[in-house]
């Protein structure tokens, strides 16, 4: 009887979305633990806008959206660390510009292409569901990135973004550090865009790490409750939208919303059961 | 220089000295040097064990205080390297030198601010500096920190052989310690041992209200 049930992921558009989102829901929350230390969490917001006039460019060349999107967020992505680092009193409104030119420029480039309706949505609010081998391949790619960047410089990029006065004292390459940063971080944005949509992508970014920073006690614990939480939500998201009927990357940002309330709600009426990483 | 070296900069910006000797500020005249080098040109920066007065630190991660010592040897043994049995040791070294040794894995939120910034100071530490810069160490720092920081400070001193280098408008706490004293206003005001300054009728410890007065009648 039970074995007659199907389970969701016996399907392979289910296991293309598990694997891709998987991916996703690993390296996101982890770049995310570094931008929310250096308390930049909707940075991924603004590269997510810039992300997007690739989309509308790749639409209009017929070339794959994926890389058009790349080159374009990587080069957002260091304009704003640019920007940051002078710290320029008219930064923000530079930001500004930055972000919602990119919106409009997708846009445009999509309407010029006479895609402004399918295509675009499923870059707008991810469709993990009709994601295929060659895009599953892309994100893979993408993740392999990530993996070997952050796997390097996790050590030299935590005293950056923890310290970025003293790291520059101490002689660290600095800029080169958060030029790395930047670029890593398009990176998992473009690989986030079919699975939890540019709209969404910030969410998964920052809330598994809201949620982490209550539970852990260290940098380290944090990533590892954040890379966690952040792949907890994609499968408990997928499952739900499979027997629901939901949109599956609202599911999965609601997961991690919904997570995040819990933990909150559980450290103010427990903190000390809630502390898991105790010591002597 | 070759021990504790203490830079008195009341009325004057100390912080924008100690940026300026470090290579983040350019000097508006004249030229800062350091071991013989430009600051900016440095290469060895493992050999500044820097203090700043109130670390810019983000803390919306938490983070141990063994995290945030470790950070100390990445430019000793170059920031692309893994840590290797010398590096975990010069970290436990100096956690232990600071007497944090029971709260290494203790998030440095939920320290005190004297031993926080204890925290900082071993993070000097860990990189086995030649100088060690401090920009206000004592302002705000309990008795009990103080009396602590004093001891790292000799320990230091004693066994490394580091100079120290101690920005302050405040030198009571280390004045047995200290065997040269600038006086900056602006320019140089008095450059020698504290007992010389004590000649001109100024003491570093108990009479604070001395030098504040000495600088006017200079003025």
């Amino acid at each position: 009887m039970i074995a007659a049930l199907p389970s969701p992921f016996d399907l392979a558009f289910m296991q293309r979305a598990l694997v891709g989102g998987l991916i996703v829901g690993i390296f996101a929350p982890l770049i995310g633990t570094y931008l929310v230390q250096r308390r930049l969490s909707l940075i991924g917001d603004g590269i997510g806008h810039v992300a997007f006039a690739g989309v509308g460019l790749g639409l209009l060349l017929s070339l794959r959206p994926e890389w058009v999107a790349l080159v374009l967020a990587v080069a957002g992505a260091l304009a704003i660390e640019w920007l940051r680092a002078r710290r320029r009193a008219s930064g923000d409104l530079a930001l500004a510009l930055i972000f919602y030119s990119g919106l409009a420029f997708g846009v445009l480039f999509a309407s010029r292409a006479g895609e402004l309706n399918a295509e675009l949505l499923k870059y707008l609010f991810g469709q993990p569901l009709s994601i295929d081998h060659d895009e599953i391949v892309v994100i893979a790619r993408l993740g392999i990135v990530v993996a070997i960047v952050m796997l390097a410089l996790r050590r030299p990029l935590f005293a950056v973004v923890t310290d970025e006065e003293w790291s520059r004292v101490s002689g660290l390459p600095v800029g080169f550090l958060n030029a790395m940063l930047a670029a890593v971080t398009a990176f998992a944005i473009v690989a986030s865009m079919r699975i939890v949509g540019i709209l969404l992508i910030a969410a998964l970014m920052v809330l598994p790490v809201a949620s982490a920073q209550l539970l852990a006690r260290s940098f380290r614990g944090t990533l590892a409750w954040a890379v966690g939480i952040g792949a907890l939500s994609v499968v408990s998201g997928l499952t739900l939208s499979w027997f629901w009927d939901l949109a599956p990357s609202g599911a999965i940002v609601l997961f991690a919303a919904v997570t995040f309330g819990i933990v909150s709600v559980a450290k103010r009426a427990a903190p000390r059961a809630l502390q898991l990483e105790e010591h002597g | 220089m070759d021990s504790g070296c203490a830079l008195d900069v009341r009325g004057t910006d100390g912080s924008l000295d100690i940026g300026r000797l470090l290579g983040l500020l350019r000097a508006d005249r004249g030229e800062a040097f350091l071991f013989g080098e430009r600051p900016d040109r440095l290469r060895k920066r493992w050999r500044i064990g820097y203090v700043p007065q109130r670390p810019a630190i983000a803390s919306e991660v938490p983070a141990t205080v063994r995290e945030i010592v470790v950070g100390g040897r990445l430019s000793r043994r170059g920031w692309w390297r893994p840590p290797a049995a010398p590096d975990r040791q010069a970290v436990e070294h100096a956690i232990e030198s600071v007497g944090l040794g029971g709260m290494a894995d203790r998030p440095i939120g939920e320290l005190s601010g004297g031993q926080q910034q204890r925290a900082f100071i071993a993070r000097a530490f860990a990189s086995e500096p030649d100088l060690l810069v401090l920009d206000e160490p004592i302002a705000g720092v309990d008795a009990e920190s103080q009396r602590r920081f004093r001891d790292s400070l000799t320990h230091l001193i004693g066994d490394h052989g580091a100079g120290v280098l101690l920005v302050s408008h405040e030198l009571s706490a280390v004045a047995d310690e200290v065997d040269r004293v600038i006086v900056l206003k602006r320019r140089v005001l008095f450059d020698g041992a504290p007992d010389e300054l004590m000649r001109e009728g100024v003491s570093l410890g108990i009479h604070r209200e001395d030098l504040p007065l000495w600088l006017e009648g200079l003025g």
